[in-house]
């Protein structure tokens, strides 16, 4: 009997804690938000370990033509600009061409 | 994401697939009734849990957030979303209370002159008049998050195991010690205010 009661009691309080809960959290509708967050999401471009290596592949393709394209176009201004930069000497002058033909194969 | 939900709608209605099977096929219509069915169930748990009427909506919106990028989008199997879902914003609720209790340690030891209280105290002060919810705030989380599930929720105890990670019988035993804990603090209320 009287553990009917605690338990009824129990019961009851416990109905109280939610109708008070109830009153007290906010009630608008959270979809509108929640929708907005995942189209956000969706919207923004994900890396994918699936398409990595193609990635990958492909921006080291890219490096390495820009990387030929500066040391071996002819009159490629963006050789002259790397090659001066770093110091080093023009091989495309043709005076100094010229005098290394000169010292490598020299006239008899 | 469906480009045309007005048709999917249709054609939800007509299938007998269950909403776990829906919304792993990525429906988003299924997605917005499971956010209609569960949000408010969600949000007084939440509150249960971290006793945070200011927070709960970012909480319980994270939950449903996480559903989507976790599971939908990767394409997991969903066996109970209602179980997934309070797994979700169990985590985040307890995320949550960590985060408030590193932040308290660092006021203290800052000294700062902001009052140091925690969300039950803060609850308790503003709402003088909700004695039931006093007297179910004295309890500790794990207490509260129990009573909450069964008595609240109303959610079967297999179901509860599942969502709190712990055995059939753990359920029993967690269930009968925080109802008499409830019990115990309900008569000592009663006789104080006799007093």
């Amino acid at each position: 009997m009287n553990k009917n009661i605690d338990d009824s009691i129990v019961d009851s309080l416990m109905d109280e804690v939610s109708n008070e809960i109830q009153s007290l959290i906010p009630t608008q509708n959270l979809e509108f938000r929640i929708l907005r967050s995942i189209h956000t999401i969706e919207s923004k471009p994900r890396f994918s370990w699936r398409t990595a290596p193609i990635t990958v592949s492909v921006s080291i393709f890219i490096l390495f033509a820009i990387t030929i394209y500066c040391f071996y176009a002819p009159q490629s201004s963006l050789r002259m600009k790397i090659i001066h930069g770093q110091g080093v000497i023009h091989i495309d002058d043709k005076e100094q061409i010229a005098g290394a033909n000169e010292f490598k194969l020299p006239v008899h | 994401m469906e480009t045309n939900p007005k048709f999917h709608e249709e054609t939800i209605q007509s299938s007998h697939l269950s909403l776990e099977k829906l919304l792993g096929a990525g429906s988003e219509y299924a997605f917005r009734k499971i956010i209609g069915l569960y949000q408010d169930s969600m949000r007084k748990y939440v509150v249960a849990q971290t006793g945070n009427i200011e927070e709960v909506d970012d909480i319980v919106h994270d939950s449903f957030l996480s559903l989507w990028t976790n599971y939908v989008l990767k394409g997991k199997t969903i066996f109970n979303v209602r179980a997934l879902l309070f797994q979700i914003a169990r985590h985040l609720s307890i995320n949550h209370i960590r985060r408030e209790r590193i932040i308290r340690i660092f006021r203290r030891k800052g000294n700062d002159a902001e009052p140091v209280t925690t969300p039950c105290e803060r609850l308790d002060e503003k709402e003088k008049n909700y004695l039931a919810l006093q007297i179910f705030f004295r309890l500790s989380r794990k207490d509260r998050e129990i009573l909450t599930l069964y008595y609240i929720e109303q959610i079967p105890r297999e179901e509860i195991a599942s969502i709190l990670s712990i055995h059939f019988e753990a359920v029993n035993s967690r269930l009968r010690r925080a109802r008499s804990k409830l019990k115990t603090l309900f008569h000592q209320k009663w006789s104080y205010s006799d007093e």
